[in-house]
């Protein structure tokens, strides 16, 4: 009678530990999916024209530290009939598998038919991303800019790689800031403001990528680098390009050859000139482009992104989108 | 010549004007996150709220933010109170000479700092006059966690994930839409057309 009552007790008290568990990392899921859930549309400027029927891509990306079991897409809308299918060749769907542990890019396609009787005009439809074993619970809230949206490129004219960083030159250019370190709190990853900011100005003119890199403290670094990391596409493997701040010495996949660098390692500042042939989009008019900074001090090295993170910086799908202009 | 030289002054006195305007940021206080007290693991804490009032600690680095010094940046309360900042000294970040990002924290009264309709804003600009004072390094007090909120500005949805989507996309019902790639056929169909009567046009001058 006792041992039935031990066994009893053990099997209630494991089966306890393993809902608290679940409920737990049930809980770690959606509050590292709000940073860590990459997601792209593949609308331009966020918008769709169209005459009966269009359809588009949802592209996702888990650059999480845990898979998520259950992920569904709806898409709301009273104006066209809506139809979300998986990939094809996302295998285990609904289940969408961390990048970390072996996990790719899968994707939904919608398809929207117009309601008979919906009169010419622009109509807004919402992308909510739940989870399929309670619809309630929404994975994520994504800004449509980062979704959906392109960084406009202003023609770069007058740029001098001088290592003198001149507001009257950069000022126009694309600003890129707000970045994060990617690191553990209590149980599981998280973006946080970055200890050490960093601000990028990019820009462009037809045979060249500009960047403006202004990187604050590290004047105790013993190393403190920027790496540019671009692709043509966001399927293609990107080209990185990685500068040192104290030396100026450039390292890139490709060669080095046309890349011209100036540092000012007392004001922070970094001015590079990049073909954009050696990055492979000499004539593209749109580009996946990312900027990291790796900062050494005092035996510790610390990363910061603008996007992404450590599982997913060689992947452009969690990237900007920039496209250049005329 | 009097009114071209009018016609200046009234243009310099609009873009001087446009330069001064200060920018504003709704602010929202939310609990402390983990982060804020790991400091506080290696060092003894150094800042801690008052009772009955609430310390909103946090980062400020809006893009449009760009302010000759620490005095160009206030948080205001709804009736026009201004509230001085602790601004972190080494916090502070530079772009082309004027501070673009600085982490700070202010004091509020309990009651303001719990009330969702407090109005509490951040305005920033040359035109903006503050008495705010630099601090080192802030060590936040666990003991005073209750007491300690993150501030965030902007219009960011708070909800929570729960019921937010990810993204609102305008779609453009356009009945002639399937018909726009045929515009790309008329320099081509205009090319063809000339030829043609090129072609007829020699053809009948050699009969």
């Amino acid at each position: 009678m006792r041992r039935i009552l031990t066994v009893s007790v053990v099997l209630s008290a494991m089966f306890l530990g393993a809902s608290v568990a679940q409920a737990h990392l049930c809980n770690d899921v959606f509050a590292q999916a709000q940073d860590n859930l990459a997601v792209k549309v593949d609308i331009r400027d966020g918008q769709l024209r169209i005459g009966k029927s269009a359809s588009f891509r949802v592209y996702l990306l888990n650059t999480m530290d845990r898979d998520i079991v259950d992920i569904r897409l709806e898409v709301l809308s009273d104006q066209f009939k809506t139809t979300v299918t998986p990939a094809p060749d996302w295998q285990r769907y609904p289940y969408l598998k961390a990048k970390r542990s072996g996990g790719r890019k899968e994707y939904f396609t919608v398809r929207l038919d117009r309601n008979p009787g919906v009169p010419d005009g622009k109509y807004d439809i919402s992308l909510r991303l739940y989870n399929g074993q309670n619809r309630r619970q929404s994975f994520k809230s994504v800004a449509l800019d980062s979704a959906a949206g392109v960084c406009g490129l202003r023609k770069a004219t007058a740029i001098a790689v001088d290592g003198n960083a001149d507001a009257n030159e950069w000022r126009s250019a694309f600003l890129c800031s707000d970045f994060y370190e990617y690191r553990k709190t209590g149980p599981y990853y998280e973006n946080r403001p970055a200890g050490q900011q960093t601000r990028v100005r990019v820009t462009a003119d037809a045979d060249y990528l500009y960047c403006l890199f202004t990187m604050q403290g590290g004047q105790e670094a013993q190393s403190d680098s920027a790496a540019i990391y671009v692709a043509p596409t966001s399927d293609a493997e990107p080209v990185k390009v990685v500068v040192d701040r104290l030396s100026g010495e450039v390292e890139c996949d490709k060669g080095r050859e046309g890349i011209e660098v100036k540092s000012d390692a007392n004001r922070g500042t970094l001015e590079c000139k990049i073909p954009r042939k050696l990055l492979g989009i000499e004539k593209a008019s749109t580009f996946y482009g990312n900027f990291t900074r790796t900062l050494t001090a005092n035996g510790r090295e610390v990363i910061s992104f603008w996007r992404g993170n450590t599982y997913s910086e060689l992947d452009p799908i969690v990237y900007g989108v920039f496209a250049v202009g005329e | 010549m009097r009114t071209g030289r009018f016609l200046c002054g009234l243009l310099s006195l609009f873009f001087g004007v446009a330069a001064l305007a200060a920018e504003t940021a709704d602010l929202r206080l939310l609990p402390a996150p983990d982060r804020f007290f790991e400091a506080a693991a290696e060092s003894a804490p150094n800042t801690a709220p008052p009772e009955g009032e609430v310390l909103a600690f946090g980062l400020f680095n809006d893009p449009r933010l760009s302010v000759t010094g620490i005095d160009r940046i206030a948080v205001m309360t709804r009736d026009g109170t201004q509230i001085p900042l602790a601004v972190e000294k080494d916090s502070v970040f530079y772009e082309f000479d004027r501070i673009v990002s600085l982490r700070f924290y202010f004091l509020v009264d309990a009651d303001l700092a719990d009330d969702a309709e407090a109005g509490l804003a951040l305005s920033w600009g040359e035109d903006v006059a503050a008495s705010n004072s630099e601090v080192e390094k802030v060590i936040l007090d666990p003991e005073a966690r209750s007491r300690i909120r993150a501030f965030q500005w902007g219009n960011a949805d708070l909800a929570g994930p729960a019921d937010t989507q990810i993204a609102d996309i305008q779609v453009i019902a356009d009945s002639s839409a399937g018909y726009y790639f045929l515009w790309y056929l008329l320099p081509m169909a205009i090319i063809f057309a000339l030829l043609t009567i090129r072609k007829l046009a020699v053809r009948r001058a050699s009969e």
